[in-house]
């Protein structure tokens, strides 16, 4: 059954891409959907992107064994998403349209010079390439079929959409799929509330143990610049049609990731009541929280909530690729007029995904976690473009190199502070080298 | 090498203190919840947030 409701979801799918691929001529057309999108689809396309299958399966988890502080992480990302993306998303979308940007590390060419863009570019596909294909590890468990079959099939429907209708396709099935992704949420709450338990335990207290100040603000910190420093959502900020249309996707994606965020955290806080109260089997580990509570769902709702699981890691990843793609083709190979070569890539990118899930290689899961800390070197760079006047291509280079080697080799080491250190370093070092090649 | 400044600016770019300042403000509130040490600060956390959108979206007369 559940195999046929994906074979449905693909179909429908395919359908919504064969329309949107008319009338493709330009880069512009299949990365950006020719800046020409509305506000309200904007604001889904970006919330479908940033919201994967963490949510409904990683937060629900971390809810349900750490408590509130949970919520509070995930709030403080929303917050610091809005007031980034209020304060930059119009200098991001007026640039790119002047400039013609298409890119997200375009940004860096003019300012910092084209190996710069080049090396931002190659680090988005290091941190990221690990994230999507925990995606596509996720959604192929959850298809309950023999892994190598789901991982194919999983791959088949992140790549075909995108390379059929680049960003149109890519947007008109994220905003689909968010609302699908939203009322799913809402019926596992109400049947969670209905058949488990409602409340909110005194030992899900904030702070606790586990959410400390100091682990609190470090989890935060990537999450926080999440908006600017991950390719896949910065480059939606070229996207909306006009300034009305920006401005509604900023705060719709708000309201979306504000209900969303309380769905997903009411329903972890409900089944951790369940537990204390002995109606909810304990669960040691926390990502088979939500797998706990689909197996005791009636069938139908647990497949459709399963699908919204595959839906969000689906229009995570395709976007993903879909970036990384135009990223490769114009900062790396230098291409910006064809789009075969970007359609391309579309496929080498799903590929190399194809291999890291089908290897499942122990190392992924700290990858993909530390994706987002890496992409964090990047910020020096992009305030830089708009506050500070210090700061070339050797700045930008020594940041970029600094930031990353910071990252990969102190959550090596497991250490809790990773990330505010990455932030320091690269900080510190973009302004000294700054000054110093001003200077000379 | 010159900052990028140099685009035309419109409605979207007025970022006056004011705003700059209660913007700082819902950070900092977001961050009261660790003097709680109760099961309270959920529904704190998820009234400032509510606060910020609604602030946001009548910033921008959505």
């Amino acid at each position: 059954m559940m195999l046929l409701a994906v074979i449905i979801y693909m179909m429908i799918g395919t359908i919504i891409a064969l329309y949107a691929k008319k009338g493709i001529i330009t880069q512009e057309d299949y990365f950006l959907a020719n800046r020409r999108v509305g506000g309200v689809i904007s604001a889904l396309t970006y919330a479908s992107t940033t919201y994967s299958a963490f949510m409904m399966v990683g937060l629900v988890g971390l809810t349900y064994a750490t408590g509130v502080g949970s919520a509070g992480f995930e709030l403080m990302y929303l917050v610091g998403t809005l007031l980034l993306l209020s304060y930059y998303a119009p200098k991001f979308w007026r640039i790119g349209k002047e400039k013609g940007y298409v890119s997200p590390s375009e940004i860096f060419e003019d300012r910092y010079g084209k190996p710069v863009a080049t090396l931002s570019a190659i680090l988005a596909l290091i941190a990221l390439i690990p994230y999507t294909s925990i995606q596509i590890i996720g959604s192929a468990y959850l298809l309950k079929i023999d892994y190598t079959y789901a991982v194919f099939i999983v791959a088949f429907v992140i790549a075909f959409w995108a390379f059929l209708g680049g960003l149109r396709s890519v947007a008109i099935t994220d905003a689909i799929q968010g609302i699908f992704m939203l009322a799913m949420a809402l019926l596992a709450v109400l049947w969670t509330a209905e058949n488990v338990a409602v409340g909110i335990p005194e030992s899900a207290r904030f702070p606790n143990d586990f959410w400390t100040p100091l682990r609190f603000v470090s989890l935060t910190v990537p999450w926080f610049f999440f908006a600017l420093t991950n390719p896949q959502v910065s480059q939606r900020m070229f996207i909306p049609k006009d300034e009305r249309a920006l401005k509604r996707m900023v705060v719709l994606f708000g309201l979306f990731g504000l209900i969303y965020t309380i769905l997903v955290t009411l329903l972890g806080l409900f089944l951790r009541q369940g537990t204390e109260i002995g109606v909810f089997p304990e669960v040691k580990y926390r990502d088979e929280v939500t797998p706990a509570l689909l197996s005791i769902m009636p069938e139908p709702l647990a497949i459709a909530i399963a699908l919204s699981v595959i839906m969000a890691s689906v229009t995570t990843a395709n976007s993903i690729v879909l970036t990384l793609s135009s990223m490769i083709l114009r900062d790396v190979v230098g291409e910006k007029r064809r789009i075969a070569l970007g359609r391309f890539f579309v496929i080498i990118l799903t590929i190399f995904l194809v291999i890291f899930a089908l290897q499942k290689p122990g190392y992924i899961v700290e990858l993909a976690v530390l994706s987002s800390t890496i992409l964090l070197c990047q910020l020096p760079l992009i305030l830089g473009i708009f506050h500070f006047k210090i700061g070339g291509k050797l700045a930008g280079l020594s940041t970029l190199i600094t930031g990353f080697t910071t990252a990969v080799s102190l959550s090596y080491l497991k250490i809790p502070w990773t990330s505010i250190a990455v932030l320091i370093v690269s900080f510190v070092v973009f302004f000294l080298l700054g000054i110093f090649e001003r200077k000379h | 090498m010159s900052s990028m400044n140099t685009c035309s600016k419109s409605s979207l770019d007025r970022y006056t203190k004011v705003e700059r300042v209660v913007d700082l403000l819902f950070i900092v509130a977001m961050l009261i919840p660790f003097a709680f040490q109760s099961i309270t600060a959920y529904f704190y956390w998820i009234i400032v947030s509510t606060a910020y959108l609604a602030y946001k979206s009548w910033r921008w007369k959505i």
